[in-house]
């Protein structure tokens, strides 16, 4: 009797590093990912901004620091890069928290559409005064 | 009507023969409705007879013809020629090992579903005995579910299996053992009927590594989902599901 | 064949740490940046109101909150995105976790000496 073997021969395709570039979908998913290293930045500048204020060099230091024309253009990238942020992020939640609320993914997100709003105007007003 | 001709670009690959897939282009003619799935019936028909692809109900509900078109998974049954301007590439459904042409291996994908036990488990209704009763009776043992508690999961029940999630899935290219978009969506189709009560039989590969853990949020899947079930929102509720067990898990004794 | 009984991951509270910081950076970080990169090195605002704030109580929890969640948010999808692109970092978990415990600690420290 001939002995059956399989014929079958599969081939895999590799996933190389640059896969997101294939699709405009992918390449805006890792955008919203990097928007994780303007995070960190800001992160950094809070800590500086905490050790300036515990000895005291606030006013002169910190503020020094901001008015460099680079970090200026850092912050500037930093704020879009936020708010692209907070935007997918009130989308997203709005699909997870669907279910267990019993609200609509919509409403979720509109109602954080707000709860940024309300944060911001609150934030500017304690600024100003 | 007028006769259009489309490049049709198709990635073919014969285990037997060759040492890894190859594009060949067919000229095929079509109007306002040839389907990809049409076409490639017309290159099978009258241009290349060994062309191998799946396909059944052509109307987007058996799930069998998913394959990428320009790098996006489709249905071939719901991809019209009309859409494309020239020219088309046609290749295999990305993720899965091709076995010949547009057919690729999908043990890993039904082997997720299965691992997931998609079934009602612990129906606690009393069990019918096989005999004829009164209808009063016989209603004792139907689970009853308001429209309402339907409604919870009834989006996530509409998945025809096709496997396109799984080729948009970069997090089930870069790794795959991941159980996937469609099996974690059945799994919490099933935690979230009230008929069942197999809840704590699915958590752990729920809570796994491979399972909705892999997952960031990409959104691909729900993206190119033919039956709009929204894979991302399920797995990601599952995410919230599979933190509190953890919690759970921490708080309780140890046995 | 799948492992029907694999290893609980550990994701859980990174994620809801994540998940937290996400939501703080998400809601305040635009205004703030606005207020600290923009208004404040531009005179606009005037550092007096900051520098009151840091030094009450309520002020010193409202900057723990805005520093560490973010940190450990950013640092999380820092820590994903390099598998994304395929750059395998040894013990990535550690690293990244503990520069964001080590972030924790340095602004507690910080923020008690304001």
């Amino acid at each position: 009797m001939s002995e059956l073997t399989t014929k079958r021969n599969k081939y895999v395709r590799e996933i190389t590093p640059t896969w997101w570039k294939s699709w405009d979908f992918y390449r805006f998913y890792m955008v919203r990912e990097a928007t994780a290293i303007p995070t960190v930045w800001f992160c950094l500048v809070l800590l500086y901004g905490v050790f300036s204020l515990a000895d005291n060099t606030f006013t002169t230091d910190f503020v020094g620091f901001m008015q460099n024309p680079i970090v200026m253009i850092l912050n500037i990238i930093s704020l879009a890069a936020m708010l692209l942020h907070a935007f997918t992020l009130f989308t997203m939640t709005g699909e997870v928290m669907s279910n267990s609320t019993g609200l609509k993914a919509e409403v979720i997100k509109k109602a954080l559409q707000i709860a940024f709003a309300v944060v911001s105007v609150i934030g500017l007003i304690l600024a100003f005064i | 009507m007028t006769n259009q001709v489309m490049n049709v670009e198709i990635l073919r690959y014969n285990p037997e023969t060759d040492k890894e897939p190859y594009l060949k282009t067919y000229q095929v003619p079509y109007d306002n409705q040839t389907s990809l799935l049409d076409a490639l019936g017309y290159i099978k028909d009258r241009l290349e007879p060994e062309l191998s692809y799946r396909w059944s109900c052509r109307m987007a509900i058996c799930g069998s013809c998913g394959m990428m078109v320009n790098n996006i998974p489709k249905l071939a049954c719901k991809t019209f020629l009309r859409d494309y301007s020239g020219h088309m590439r046609i290749e295999a459904l990305a993720n899965f090992p091709i076995e010949r042409d547009l057919v690729v291996d999908l043990s890993h994908f039904i082997e997720s579903l299965e691992a997931i036990k998609p079934y009602i488990i612990g129906n606690k209704m009393p069990e019918l005995d096989g005999q004829p009763h009164e209808s009063a009776e016989l209603q004792k043992s139907r689970t009853k579910q308001t429209p309402k508690q339907l409604e919870k999961y009834r989006q996530f029940s509409m998945c025809i299996n096709c496997g396109l999630c799984y080729a948009a899935c970069p997090q089930f290219g870069l790794n795959p053992e991941f159980i996937g978009p469609a099996a974690l969506t059945m799994a919490h189709r099933y935690n979230l009927d009230n008929r069942d009560n197999g809840k704590a039989e699915r958590m752990p590969i729920i809570n796994g590594d491979n399972g909705v853990w892999t997952c960031t949020f990409v959104g691909a899947c729900s993206e190119v989902c033919p039956k709009h079930v929204n894979p991302a929102a399920a797995i990601n509720q599952g995410k919230l599901e599979s933190a509190k067990d953890f919690l759970i898990s921490m708080l309780k004794p140890k046995a | 064949m799948i492992n029907t009984n694999p290893k609980r991951s550990n994701e859980p509270p990174v994620w809801l740490l994540f998940s937290a910081g996400g939501m703080v950076s998400g809601l305040a970080f635009p205004v703030l940046i606005l207020i600290l990169g923009i208004l404040l090195p531009l005179g606009i605002i005037s550092p007096d109101g900051i520098i009151a704030f840091a030094h009450h109580w309520f002020g010193k929890l409202v900057i723990l909150v805005l520093t560490i969640f973010p940190a450990w948010a950013g640092l999380h999808r820092i820590h994903h995105g390099m598998h994304d692109i395929k750059v395998h970092v040894p013990a990535g978990g550690l690293i990244f976790y503990g520069l964001a415990a080590l972030y924790t600690v340095v602004a507690i420290w910080g923020v008690a000496s304001i």
